[in-house]
């Protein structure tokens, strides 16, 4: 049987270059540029980025005048390294979807260090356990949430596991005998 | 109801300073006196904690109620008891090393969940998968899709007081476990589904096997019918219980078979097409009555469909061309076995990518896939290492578990069972 002569990779080389859109997924571009100059936001290839203190705002016209009323999803990044250059620390990332619709939308925003985000539950009540979730394992705070606590980690759990700041260990050894 | 207990419970959940996010204050202080007291409508409530051990929440879900006799007023979920931290691990772990963190999401479809890490990773990297491995993902995501709502159907049906269809479900749940054991040799956890493709062809046998089983699926499926669809007692105990309206189930962002029992039709299958779903379109089937027997029905029906699916996606395999279930990509994709063993640069290759993996280039993608139980969704954020940046997973059942008090507020406690399974709750999951 004939064998293919493989080349041997050089790791530190080996960065498959490209970046491609997803099939399947559109984005609607009208919608992006619009929401963007309303909101003195900026688009970005997936979606728009808005400033904090028009999170809200932007999500509101997104659910009432372009039917995107299903919030797919809510996550956060930590970018331990920016605050060091004089910037934002979190990104907060929401996904919405067009229901009927096939078009999705992303809408991200930029926190500093203790900055609280505006909350989505009063338009999205599927906000409640996704923003609890970025509050347990991310520790952004939701202004007007109506009870941030702690969902997945117990109540007197300490510090916010996903910060890149916490340890993979935890802050302390922990046994099975109970004790911390 | 031991009142010490109750007072016990609250005054150690709300000791010290009632700061945000420490409060653990569903029941604020002065709901607690509710308990003993003439409470709101001078009517007395009782506190009851359902679960985390209790046989019908399917697993490890708590329930705090508060409940006007047997009316419930209030439900706050309590998860996270099987949190194990499948998002912190993914980012200290390589790409390839997070699969087997999501086998153990939903342990009851884990073929799905497989797919959906490697569907968001491939959409990063740009890799175009052959169509005989999209085909060979359809197949096995609605073999597990079925195998998946008979465990629901089973569990469901006891919850209810019927014992037999556990019983059944069990046993033709088995045949496809099978299957998946002759196709990958692992029953429960597969982690089959890799990045580019899969990680060794099903053999041979696997498609004639295939096709017997799904020649018997459809009379199985017609059996559980039997015993339950036209069941009186069944109906009663699903009818009108846990309405949600379209609206409401499309604002707290259901998904799956709970929101096409409200009568919207959105599935990703269709919305999104991933895998070869693009070819092989599914039928959305929606119910506009909105109660736990329009999801059963859903379900129902979606096992029917998927068998449609599967038969449609074997005939696609047999015809296609014989060739690899992997992507051509030197830099991703491990080289075929007979090369490892005969050519020692095929064999660095693949330790070089089983040792350092491989590089992700920069950007973030958001791909979701509609497991049994809805949208699961994979969030990969990436730095341009070898690594995750950030790897979220928006689970279907912990955002369905956020309407709960919507769908059981007003009704009965033994209603509660009944949304419960109706949601096909998996708490591992939920918790991550």
């Amino acid at each position: 049987m004939a064998v293919r002569r493989w080349p041997v990779p050089n790791w530190e080389e080996a960065v498959p270059p490209k970046i491609v859109v997803p099939r399947g997924l559109t984005i609607d571009e009208a919608v992006a540029s619009a929401l963007a100059e309303a909101f003195s936001g900026r688009i970005y290839e997936r979606g728009v980025v808005v400033p904090p203190a028009k999170w809200s705002d932007a999500a509101a016209a997104l659910r009432d005048d372009y039917g995107y009323r299903f919030l797919r999803d809510l996550t956060a990044t930590d970018w331990l390294e920016r605050p060091h250059r004089g910037e934002w620390r979190f990104e907060l990332i929401g996904q919405f979807a067009a229901v009927p619709g096939k078009t999705t939308i992303s809408l991200k925003t930029h926190l500093e260090e203790e900055e609280a985000a505006p909350s989505l539950v009063s338009l999205f009540p599927a906000a409640e356990f996704l923003e609890r979730e970025v509050f347990d394992l991310m520790g952004i705070r939701f202004s007007g949430h109506p009870s941030l606590e702690r969902i997945l980690l117990s109540e007197d759990w300490e510090g916010h596991p996903l910060r890149k700041d916490y340890p993979v260990t935890g802050y302390e050894n922990w046994n099975w005998e109970g004790h911390r | 109801m031991n009142q010490a207990a109750v007072e016990k419970n609250t005054v150690r959940r709300h000791s010290g300073e009632p700061s945000e996010g420490r409060s653990g204050g569903a029941f604020p202080a002065e709901r607690i006196e509710i308990v003993s007291e003439e409470g709101a409508g001078g009517r007395k409530t009782m506190y009851l904690q359902m679960g985390p051990q209790h046989p019908s929440t399917h697993g490890v879900l708590k329930l705090e109620l508060e409940l006007d006799g047997e009316t419930i007023e209030r439900v706050v979920p309590r998860v996270g008891y099987l949190h194990r931290c499948a998002e912190k691990l993914g980012e200290r772990d390589r790409y390839v090393q997070a699969i087997p963190h999501t086998d153990r999401m939903d342990y009851v479809a884990s073929m799905t969940q497989n797919l959906a890490l490697c569907e968001a990773v491939e959409a990063l990297l740009g890799l175009e998968i052959p169509l005989r491995a999209r085909l060979l993902r359809v197949l096995l995501c609605e073999l597990q899709r079925i195998a998946s709502h008979m465990v629901w159907l089973g569990t469901h049906a006891l919850d209810l007081g019927a014992m037999s269809p556990i019983l059944y479900c069990f046993r033709d749940r088995e045949e496809i476990q099978d299957l998946f054991e002759e196709a990958c040799g692992a029953r429960l956890t597969y982690s089959y589904i890799r990045i580019g493709g899969f990680y060794t062809p099903p053999s041979p046998r696997f498609f004639s096997w295939c096709r017997e089983v799904l020649n018997r699926l459809p009379e199985k499926i017609d059996s559980y019918e039997a015993l339950l669809t036209e069941n009186p007692i069944f109906i009663r105990r699903l009818k009108g219980v846990g309405y949600i309206s379209a609206e409401d189930a499309i604002a707290y962002g259901l998904s799956g078979p709970v929101l096409r029992g409200s009568g919207v039709a959105r599935d990703i299958r269709v919305d999104e097409p991933y895998a070869a779903y693009d070819q092989i379109r599914p039928r959305v089937i929606t119910r506009d009555e909105g109660d736990c027997y329009a999801r059963f029905l859903v379900r129902m029906e979606e096992m029917r469909e998927s068998v449609r699916l599967c038969r449609e996606a074997l005939e696609a395999l047999e015809a296609a061309e014989p060739g690899p279930y992997l992507a051509e990509n030197d830099l991703v994709v491990p080289p075929p076995k007979e090369d490892i063993y005969q050519d020692m640069a095929a064999m660095i290759r693949h330790w070089i990518i089983a040792i350092h993996g491989f590089k992700v280039p920069e950007g973030e993608v958001y791909r979701a896939v509609e497991t049994p139980r809805g949208e699961l969704g994979v969030f990969v954020s990436s730095d341009g290492s070898g690594r995750p940046f950030r790897l979220h997973y928006r689970s279907p059942c912990f955002v369905s578990l956020g309407a709960l008090e919507r769908m059981a507020k007003g009704g009965m406690l033994s209603d509660l069972v009944a949304i419960i399974g109706s949601i096909d709750v998996v708490l591992g999951e939920v918790d991550r």
